[in-house]
């Protein structure tokens, strides 16, 4: 376990979660001046990830379920992380869900959701039995062999960029904090908590973490600013899927694949299934380390089917984002709580052995 | 006199073996003394190692001769134990029993030369190198490492393995280059397993408990004593086993899959052109197949409409879908790489010809298969056999099925899975706690 391969898993969960309903989320909250919104979760993201790791930092070797249970005790630490638990659960389900219908949307309209989802769910099965250091290993890997084609579905489209759609670049009121759905769009943000389960015998400085989120927020604007330039914004707004046709505004010839989203599509999916890794490893040591001390294996599995079976009673994409809205509660309970208590455990500490 | 009494030993030794027409008992005279010695006549040239002895015992010229005192930097005396005699005798010593106790004496022999003398590796090409390849016997392959490697922190230890047949291994490593670790296990589970017989590979990879079922060998073979010098040199463990001309490098890493050790002979830059061209080969070996049916049958949308046209043209006539189509070729292709491989050398051109005229001509003509397919196949197997070990191949060949019928099922999202799976397994395969997907086997191990 190196810390640039962490770094390398951290960009890479963020960039799936940016390239999933993030674009769709900020095209709903406002219709200008989106950097505002974007970089203010940005800004908040780095403040809670500053809180977390200055928190961490206090307790080396230890992850973020031994160090809240040290200062609450079991039960609490239970009560604690049970949002957190149930969150990382839909969150899994839901997002796979999200992949499977674009994947069935763009690539594979004739074969059956339930053979696509058994697929899709059975990689970060096996990923995530085989233990995090693999996990992170997959992402080192996937990091050279799927970046090239993100960045290069996410910029093809330069050539039709209209920089009038910029504008209105100022808003004043920031109308779009009064919206419930601007939340939501804070989970795309959720992927540092993974960082809390590593138990890292030498914490990360949080200031080398904040210039690689300087890029990802380079990243979070493009992929909002992207569809936002080419379509303009009361159009971008129709779409389902505006960064998959942003990529299809484009005709290159020496290119002998006709149709480019593919491209978006593979890659994004391709990160799926590494953060649902992820997540699924990261519910499995959480389920197992605070309410059911059995092999990962089996929960991991149990959690599988059930993910299965469930996403299978999501039907469309309304229900979707009907349920996506209403996990976004314990989202956001998950990422501003565990922070906190982290910090305020090491706080504690400190006046303890003071 | 105890010379006339027929020991316990010899008795079962001669009830043991006699049934083998090479096990001799024989009188000679030697210092003026008459002893018995037993012998497997196919192993050991009696007249050559009396002419031998004489020479050593006319060196120390003494006259008071007694048999056990001198041959003593010869032999050693077992006390009755039938069992290390019979060992020593079907390892080619000579039995000769003292004519004062009565006891067995082992005694090194002059065996006839049953070993070839050191020549060409056969079935590696090494181009711009040394070419001596290693020979069946072990003390010439250590010399062969031992010359190239001039440097105090060379170690060689020697492990008997096996309990009926004693099987000779020699455990080689660089002390400041490889992993300790690595090492340490290597020789743990050697000591573990002593008892198990090792005939062959399978038995060493035992001993050594590797998994039975690995896609990608856990470790490197080489006929040649310059790529296992490399190999220790980059923090590899090397074992050579008596009787085989190859070395054992333990454990294989991702690298090597490209990484040909002996390209370090060349220009820096033509050697990374030549792991480029390999990368290149291990994409198109797993990806092509898999990859024609994708565009073919799954998402043909994703080609360009003038691509997908000739794409379909090609195979118009062609009766049954393009996995079946795919699949037919590929085990035929399977079929002549096998019948080829082993065949004399004589023969293998028939094989060729008859193959290349059915794969190439007759099965495009008769519309059974398209002409895309014959190109793709003739790809894919060409660069499958730009890797770089044999062994490797092998494990890439097996693996594109799984490529080619996730793909048919699942389309482009098939061989996504495909090749992420094949990553997966990859990150979780371990040799020795060395994870596979590291790039460097020197010294410790960042990961865990």
């Amino acid at each position: 376990m190196t810390k640039p391969m962490v770094v390398m898993l951290f960009i890479q969960l963020h960039l799936t979660a940016m390239l999933s309903i993030f674009t769709v989320r900020i095209l709903e909250v406002t219709s200008l001046a989106h950097w505002e919104a974007i970089l203010l979760d940005c800004v908040l993201e780095m403040l809670l990830v500053w809180v977390y790791l200055k928190g961490l930092s206090r307790f080396p070797g230890k992850n973020m379920i031994e160090i809240i249970s040290e200062t609450t005790g079991t039960w609490l630490v239970r009560l604690i992380l049970l949002p957190f638990a149930v969150f990382l659960f839909f969150h899994l389900t839901l997002l796979n869900r999200y992949q499977i219908f674009k994947i069935n949307v763009v690539l594979l309209q004739d074969t059956p959701l339930w053979a696509i989802t058994l697929i899709y769910m059975a990689l970060p099965l096996y990923a995530a039995c085989k233990g995090f250091s693999v996990i992170l290993r997959i992402s080192a890997a996937l990091f050279i062999f799927y970046i090239p084609f993100v960045l290069f579905s996410l910029f093809i489209s330069a050539h039709n960029f209209d920089f009038h759609n910029i504008f209105p670049i100022w808003d004043p009121k920031m109308t779009f904090l009064a919206q419930p759905t601007y939340y939501s769009s804070l989970i795309s943000f959720s992927g540092f908590l993974f960082l809390g389960m590593l138990s890292l015998d030498k914490p990360f400085k949080p200031s080398r973490l904040m210039l690689v989120m300087i890029i990802l927020a380079f990243f979070y604007l493009s992929t909002v600013y992207v569809p936002l330039l080419i379509f303009s914004e009361e159009v971008a707004i129709t779409f389902q899927y505006p960064n998959v046709l942003a990529s299809d505004t484009i005709d290159l010839e020496w290119v002998v694949f006709d149709w480019l989203p593919t491209f978006s599509v593979v890659s994004s999916t391709g990160l799926g299934i590494l953060e649902a890794a992820t997540t699924l490893w990261t519910a499995t040591t959480l389920i197992k380390k605070l309410f059911l001390p059995i092999n990962e294996v089996w929960i991991a599995s149990g959690l599988t089917l059930a993910m299965f079976l469930l996403s299978m009673l999501v039907r469309n994409s309304s229900d979707l984002n009907h349920f996506l809205l209403m996990n976004s509660i314990p989202g956001i309970y998950s990422m501003l709580v565990l922070p906190l208590a982290v910090a305020l455990s090491g706080l504690w500490k400190r006046r303890a052995s003071a | 006199m105890s010379n006339l009494i027929e020991q316990d030993w010899e008795k079962d030794l001669i009830h043991t073996f006699d049934l083998n027409s090479d096990f001799s008992i024989k009188t000679v005279t030697l210092f003026d003394q008459t002893v018995k010695v037993y012998y497997l006549s196919s192993l050991v040239d009696l007249t050559s190692t009396l002419v031998t002895w004489d020479q050593v015992i006319s060196a120390t010229g003494e006259d008071n001769h007694s048999l056990a005192r001198d041959l003593l930097p010869l032999e050693f005396t077992v006390d009755g134990s039938y069992q290390e005699v019979a060992d020593s005798l079907v390892k080619g010593k000579l039995i000769a029993k003292d004519p004062k106790s009565g006891k067995a004496l082992v005694l090194d022999a002059d065996m006839w030369p049953l070993n070839r003398s050191i020549s060409a590796s056969e079935n590696e090409n090494p181009l711009q190198s040394s070419i001596d390849g290693f020979t069946e016997k072990l003390d010439t392959n250590i010399g062969l490492i031992r010359r190239r490697i001039s440097n105090k922190e060379l170690v060689i230890e020697s492990y008997i393995l096996g309990t009926n047949s004693h099987r000779e291994i020699a455990l080689i490593y660089m002390k400041n280059a490889s992993n300790p670790k690595v090492v340490q296990s290597v020789k743990d589970r050697l000591n573990r397993n002593k008892h198990k017989d090792v005939i062959h590979v399978n038995g060493l990879l035992q001993v050594l408990e590797q998994p039975k079922y690995s896609l990608v060998p856990t470790y490197l073979t080489s006929e040649l004593p310059g790529e296992a010098v490399q190999n220790l040199l980059d923090g590899k463990v090397v074992i050579l086993m008596d009787l085989f001309p190859n070395a054992y490098s333990f454990p294989a890493i991702v690298k090597d899959l490209w990484s040909f050790k002996l390209d370090l002979n060349y220009p820096y830059l033509y050697l990374l052109f030549f792991r480029c061209i390999r990368i290149a080969g291990i994409a198109f070996a797993i990806i092509m197949p898999g990859l024609y049916v994708v565009l073919n049958s799954v998402n043909p949308e994703l080609l360009r409409i003038q691509l997908a046209i000739s794409v379909a043209k090609s195979r118009e006539g062609v009766p049954y879908p393009s996995f079946v189509e795919v699949m037919l070729m590929l085990l035929l292709m399977e079929m002549v790489i096998e019948a080829t491989i082993r065949l004399p050398k004589n023969i293998g051109p028939t094989i060729t010809m008859v193959g290349g005229i059915i794969l190439g001509q007759a099965i495009v003509q008769a519309r059974l298969v398209s002409n895309l397919l014959i190109i793709i196949l003739a790809a894919t197997t060409i660069s499958n056999f730009t890797m770089a070990g044999y062994l490797n191949t092998i494990g890439i060949r097996i693996f594109k099925y799984v490529v080619l019928v996730l793909s048919s099922i699942y389309g482009i999202l098939g061989l996504q899975v495909a090749m992420i799976w094949l990553f997966i397994y990859f990150a979780a395969l371990k040799t020795f706690s060395v994870p596979y997907l590291s790039l460097s086997t020197k010294g410790k191990s960042p990961d865990d």
